[in-house]
C-alpha cells in the first residue's frame, strides 16, 4: 500500500495522469459523430436545476448539445455506475438480459440484508446493516478498485513487469470485470444474479476473491517496485 | 466516490433512526389491526392486515398463495394481505347469505397478475375464520398443464385420474380442515368398495376416507370425489357449512391440454375424474355454503387470452354452468390502494431508494407500473 | 352509353396549329391564296366531268398534274348562331369540314400535339353523339310528349315512390357503333327490395336469409337478385320475379308442430294473402341449440337452471317484481351471448343477478 500512496502523491506523477486522460479524450475525437466542441447532455433533472441556477446555463445558451443517448433517463432507480455495469454483463446485445440478471442481483442483495435485518434484535445492529443495493454496489466497487497495474516494458533484451499508476476509468473497468468474471465462476445449479449479489455483499465487507485479487496485484507491484524507474527513458 | 458514499451512509442511518421514530405515525395510515376477516368492512379498504405464521402454515402451506408474493413475505417477515375491494364486497355478500338458498356462485375476474388469488386468500382466511369447511382448489391449470401421471380412473373406465396431484390436494385439505373436521364428526352416508379388502364403510368418520386417499394414491382421485359428495350432502343437512374456493377456474374448460394419450390425442380437461367431480360441487344444486371462483386468462393457452371478461374466458358452456353468478371484478390499485402499498414497501424497508419515497418518485412508479399490482412487484423489486 | 368520344380540345388553339398540312384541305388558319380566291368568287361550283382538253396546254415534257381544286371547308361559312340539329340532325361518321370545332386527337410523342381533325382517321373510328345534343334531345322530347301520360302528383317524394314501388328493376341498355346493335350485357336484370318492405316474421326473415345468403346487405336491408341466366330481358324480368315469389313463399313454410299451434294466428295476419299456405319442414324440428344462429333466452339451458333455482329459494315467490326482474336478467344474457362481452354489459349482467338473488336488499 505504502508504495501506492507514494505514487499518488508525487505531483509528477499525476500530472501525466491528467495529461493521459485529456490525451484519450482528444483520441476519441476522430471517432466521434460530434466535433469537439459539442457538450454532453445533461439529463439529470436535478444537476438540471443546479446548472441553471449557477447561472452556468446562461454562459452555454449558444453550445451545441450532443443528443441524449437512449440509456439516459430520468427514473428515480437510474444510476450510471449500474447502467455502466449492464453493459459490461451484456453479451451480444442482449440488454434486456443483462439487464434483468443484474436487478435480480439486486433483488437478491436486498433479499440476503433483509434477512440479516429482521434477524438482528437491537437497533444498533439493524443500523449498522446496508440495504440499499445501489449502495452495496458503489461501495463494492470502490473496494474493488486498484491503485496501481503492472504493465510489461521491456529493457536490455527481458521484458519487466512495472508497476504504473492506473487511471480512474482503467481501474473502475479492472473492478467490474473481475466482479463479473468472479460472479460467472460457479456452479451450473447455481445462476448468476445469486453469485453477483454474494460476490458484491463480500466486496461491500471489503473480503471476498475480488478484493484478493486487487491485493495480490498491488503486493505484485509492490514486489516490482525496483522496476519502476523502468517506466521512463 | 468515498467521501461521497460517507455522507450518504450518513443520511441512511439518521433516516432509519427517525423512521423507526415517526412508525407509529405512519402505522394507521396503511396498517389495520383489524386481523380477523370476517369484521373487514369498507373502512379498511386499502389498509394491510397481518397473518399469523400458524394461520399462514394451516392454510396456505399446500399453496394458495402466489410464488413471488409467498417468497417476498419471507423475506419482508410476515404476511400480510391488503385489504381490497372485491374481498370486502364477497365478505359483504357472505356475511348476509341466507344460507338455506341454494349456494350462490361468485366469479373474480381480471386481468392477469392484478390481485384476483390474494383477494382468494383473503377469502380462505375469511372462510376458516368464520368456520367454514373449505375446500380450495390452489391453482386447477396445475392438474391439466403440468401433470405428472395420468392414468385410467379405477372407479368410472372412460375417465382419467390424476394420482398424484390428488394425493397432494388431500394432504392440502386435511392440513387446512383437520381441526374442523373432527370438530364436526362428518361420517360417511354410504359404503364405498375400493377393492376386495379395502373398504369405507358407512359411517365411518371422514378422516378415514381421506386416510386411505393419502396412503393408497390409486385410489387418491376417487376420494376426493367421495369426499366432495359427502361435503355436499353434510353442507346440505347443516352438519357443516363449506366454502368452495377456486383458482383458476376456466381451465376445467380449456379446449386444450397437455395430456397426451398414446395415439398422441388430447385427454380434455372433461375427460379427468376431478374435473367431474369439481363441477359437481360448483353446480347450485345443494345450500349452506358459497362458490368463490376466480378467472385468469393465464389458465387458458397463450392463443386464448384475448379478454379476461367471464364470457370470453368461461366460453359458452362454462358460462351456462355457473350461470346465474355475482361477477366481481378485481382491478388495478387505487390512488389509495398504491399509497398505502407504497408505504408498506417502504416500511418493510423493501424500496430501498430514498429518491422513489418522495412525491415524484411514488408518481413515477405509479406511472410506470400503471398501477398494476404484479407490474408494481416486479417494478420495486430489485431497488 | 359505352363509348365515349376522348376529344381533345384547345381553348387557345392558336398555338397549336400543326406547320404542315397533312392533307389537301387547307388548315383552317393559314388559307392559302387559291382558297381566297375561291370563297371570294362565291360561286356555284360545276363539276368537271370531262374537263376542256383545250384548256390542258400538252407540254412536250412531262404531263403536268393539275389539282382539282378542293373548296374551303363549309365550317368557314357557318354563323355562329345556326341551327345545329339541322346541320347535323342523324348519327353519321365524324366529318372535319362540317364541325366547326378547332379538334385535335390521336397519340403523338409526349409533348408534340395530336393531329388536327382533317384526315383523321382516329377522329371518324369512335362513335360519335354531335346528334344528340342538348337543343336536340330536347327538341325530341317536345316532339314525344304529346304521346307520355302524366306524372302522378302524389308521387312527389322517393319516400312515396319507395312506399308504393318497393322493387326497382336495373337493366343496362348499351350503344355500339360495331355492325351488331346487340350487347350480351343488356339482357341482366337486377331486382331490388328492400326485406322490410316484405314484413315477414322473424322465422320466415331467418329462412329467407338463409335462402338468400350473400345476397342481402343488412347495412342498407336491401336483397338483391340478379338474373342473367335467360338470354333475353324479359325472360329474366319473368325470371327474377318468380324468383322473388318463390323465396317468400318457401321463407313463410313453417315447421310441423309449430304450424299446427300457430296456423291460426298466422291465418288471421295473413288473412289477406290467398297464396300463402302453412308448409312443413322436416329439418326445422332437428334444429337445436348449437344450430341457432342467435341466441334466444326462452327454451335455454339459462332459463332451465333459473327455473330450478328459483323453486328451490325460500321466499322468493312472494317477490312482486319478480317477473320484470327475470326479464331484465334475460336481456342482460342475450346481450352477452349475442353482442359480445364489455365492462358495462359485465356489470349489468351483475347488477340483475344481484336482484335475482336478493343480494340488493
Amino acid at each position: 500500500m505504502s508504495l501506492s500512496v507514494l505514487l499518488r502523491t508525487l505531483p509528477t506523477l499525476n500530472a501525466i495522469n491528467s495529461q493521459m486522460s485529456s490525451l484519450s479524450l482528444l483520441s476519441r475525437q476522430p471517432y466521434s459523430m460530434y466535433k469537439p466542441f459539442v457538450k454532453e447532455p445533461i439529463y439529470n433533472i436535478d444537476k438540471l436545476d443546479k446548472f441553471i441556477e449557477s447561472g452556468e446555463a446562461k454562459k452555454c445558451e449558444f453550445v451545441p448539445v450532443k443528443a441524449a443517448r437512449n440509456d439516459h433517463n430520468v427514473s428515480v432507480f437510474h444510476d450510471e455506475l449500474t447502467n455502466k455495469f449492464i453493459n459490461m454483463v451484456m453479451e451480444k446485445g442482449h440488454k434486456e438480459l443483462a439487464r434483468n440478471l443484474v436487478e435480480a442481483g439486486y433483488m437478491k442483495i436486498k433479499q440476503l440484508q433483509l434477512a440479516k435485518y429482521y434477524k438482528a434484535t437491537t437497533d444498533i445492529e439493524r443500523a449498522e446493516i446496508e440495504l440499499n443495493p445501489i449502495t452495496i454496489f458503489h461501495k463494492a466497487l470502490d473496494n474493488c478498485k486498484p491503485i496501481l497495474q503492472l504493465t510489461p516494458i521491456k529493457r536490455g533484451g527481458s521484458t519487466y513487469q512495472v508497476p504504473i499508476p492506473i487511471t480512474e476509468n482503467r481501474a473502475r473497468f479492472l473492478a467490474m470485470k473481475w466482479i463479473i468474471l468472479e460472479s460467472r465462476e460457479k456452479d451450473r445449479k447455481i445462476h448468476f444474479p445469486e453469485k453477483f449479489a454474494l460476490e458484491l455483499i463480500d466486496a461491500y465487507n471489503n473480503t471476498g476473491k475480488v478484493v484478493k485479487r486487487k491485493q495480490d496485484l498491488h503486493k505484485q507491484c509492490e514486489n516490482n517496485r525496483a522496476y519502476a524507474h523502468y517506466r521512463w527513458g | 466516490m468515498i467521501r461521497y458514499s460517507r455522507t450518504y451512509d450518513f443520511f441512511r442511518v439518521w433516516r432509519r433512526f427517525s423512521f423507526n421514530s415517526t412508525e407509529s405515525i405512519t402505522n394507521h395510515t396503511f396498517r389495520t389491526n383489524e386481523c380477523s376477516p370476517i369484521n373487514h368492512k369498507i373502512d379498511h379498504n386499502g389498509r394491510f392486515y397481518s397473518i399469523s405464521e400458524s394461520v399462514k402454515k394451516q392454510l396456505f402451506a399446500g399453496g394458495g398463495l402466489p410464488k413471488e408474493y409467498q417468497s417476498l413475505s419471507e423475506t419482508l417477515n410476515g404476511l400480510c394481505i391488503m385489504v381490497r375491494k372485491p374481498a370486502i364486497e364477497l365478505i359483504h355478500y357472505l356475511n348476509k347469505t341466507n344460507f338455506d338458498a341454494p349456494v350462490l356462485r361468485y366469479v373474480l375476474y381480471g386481468r392477469t397478475g392484478v390481485g384476483k388469488s390474494l383477494s382468494l386468500a383473503h377469502i380462505i382466511h375469511y372462510g376458516s375464520c368464520a368456520g367454514f369447511v373449505l375446500v380450495h382448489v390452489p391453482w386447477v391449470p396445475k392438474w391439466f398443464q403440468y401433470v405428472k401421471v395420468a392414468t385410467p380412473s379405477s372407479v368410472q373406465s372412460n375417465k382419467y385420474d390424476q394420482p398424484i396431484e390428488a394425493v397432494e390436494w388431500l394432504k392440502h385439505f386435511s392440513t387446512q380442515n383437520g381441526p374442523l373436521l373432527e370438530k364436526c364428526e362428518l361420517k360417511a352416508t354410504t359404503t364405498y368398495t375400493w377393492s376386495k379388502r379395502e373398504v369405507t364403510a358407512e359411517g365411518s368418520p371422514l378422516s378415514e376416507l381421506i386416510d386411505l386417499g393419502l396412503n393408497r394414491a390409486k385410489y387418491a382421485t376417487g376420494c376426493i370425489v367421495a369426499l366432495l359428495d359427502e361435503l355436499k350432502k353434510a353442507a346440505t343437512n347443516k352438519q357443516c357449512r363449506v366454502l368452495v374456493v377456486i383458482d383458476g377456474f376456466n381451465s376445467f374448460f380449456s379446449p386444450v391440454s397437455k395430456v397426451i394419450r398414446e395415439d398422441k390425442s388430447m385427454v380434455l380437461a372433461s375427460e379427468f375424474l376431478l374435473t367431474d367431480a369439481f363441477l359437481s360441487l360448483t353446480r347450485n344444486d345443494w345450500n349452506n355454503g358459497a362458490v368463490v371462483v376466480s378467472i385468469d386468462p393465464l389458465a387458458y393457452p397463450p392463443e386464448l387470452r384475448e379478454s379476461p371478461l367471464p364470457r370470453y374466458q368461461l366460453g359458452k358452456t362454462g358460462f351456462e354452468h355457473l350461470d346465474p353468478f355475482v361477477p366481481i371484478e378485481v382491478q388495478n390499485y387505487s390512488d389509495k390502494e398504491f399509497r398505502s402499498q407504497i408505504d408498506y414497501y417502504i416500511e418493510r424497508n423493501w424500496l430501498q431508494q430514498p429518491k422513489a419515497h418522495t412525491d415524484n418518485g411514488r408518481a413515477e412508479l405509479s406511472f410506470t407500473s400503471g398501477n398494476h399490482p404484479y407490474s408494481l412487484m416486479r417494478l420495486v423489486a430489485p431497488y | 352509353m359505352s363509348a365515349i368520344v376522348n376529344l381533345r380540345v384547345f381553348r387557345n388553339f392558336q398555338q397549336f396549329v400543326s406547320i404542315r398540312p397533312i392533307s389537301n384541305y387547307p388548315t383552317s388558319f393559314s388559307k392559302n391564296a387559291e382558297i381566297q380566291k375561291v370563297e371570294e368568287e362565291e360561286e356555284f361550283r360545276s363539276l368537271d366531268l370531262s374537263p376542256n382538253k383545250s384548256l390542258n396546254v400538252r407540254s412536250f415534257g412531262r404531263k403536268l398534274y393539275k389539282r382539282a381544286v378542293v373548296p374551303p371547308p363549309r365550317s368557314h361559312k357557318m354563323p355562329v348562331d345556326q341551327d345545329w340539329p339541322s346541320v347535323w340532325p342523324v348519327p353519321r361518321t365524324f366529318h372535319p369540314a362540317s364541325v366547326p370545332l378547332p379538334l385535335n386527337q390521336g397519340w403523338v410523342n409526349p409533348g408534340a400535339t395530336p393531329p388536327g381533325k382533317f384526315a383523321n382517321a382516329e377522329l371518324m373510328k369512335i362513335p360519335n353523339f354531335l346528334h344528340l345534343t342538348p337543343p336536340a334531345i330536347e327538341r325530341q322530347c317536345k316532339a314525344l310528349k304529346k304521346f307520355c301520360t302524366e306524372w302522378p302528383k302524389e308521387l312527389n317524394t322517393t319516400e312515396k315512390i319507395d312506399h308504393h314501388f318497393p322493387i326497382k328493376i336495373i337493366t343496362s341498355d348499351y350503344l355500339h357503333s360495331s355492325p351488331s346493335l346487340r350487347d350480351a350485357r343488356a339482357r341482366i336484370v337486377t331486382l331490388q327490395l328492400k326485406l322490410s318492405t316484405l314484413k315477414l316474421d322473424s322465422h320466415a326473415k331467418d329462412k329467407l336469409l338463409r335462402l338468400v345468403k350473400e345476397r342481402y346487405n343488412p347495412e342498407t336491408d336491401m336483397l338483391t337478385i340478379v338474373s342473367e341466366r335467360c338470354p333475353l330481358r324479359k325472360q329474366n324480368l319473368d325470371y327474377a320475379m318468380y324468383l322473388l315469389n318463390v323465396l317468400v313463399s318457401e321463407s313463410r313454410v313453417r315447421p310441423n308442430n309449430f304450424a299446427k299451434q300457430q296456423l291460426h294466428i298466422v291465418c288471421v295476419l295473413c288473412a289477406n294473402r290467398a297464396e300463402f299456405i302453412p308448409k312443413t319442414e322436416p329439418w326445422e324440428n332437428e334444429k337445436c341449440e348449437a344450430d341457432m344462429e342467435k341466441y334466444v333466452w326462452e327454451g335455454s339451458q339459462s332459463q332451465r337452471t333459473l327455473e330450478q333455482l328459483l323453486k328451490r329459494m325460500p321466499d322468493r315467490e312472494k317477490a312482486q317484481d319478480l317477473p320484470e326482474v327475470i326479464e331484465q336478467y334475460s336481456r342482460n344474457v342475450t346481450h352477452f351471448h349475442n353482442e359480445g362481452e364489455d365492462a358495462e354489459k359485465v356489470n349489468a349482467y351483475k347488477e340483475s343477478v344481484k336482484k335475482l338473488l336478493g343480494l340488493n336488499a
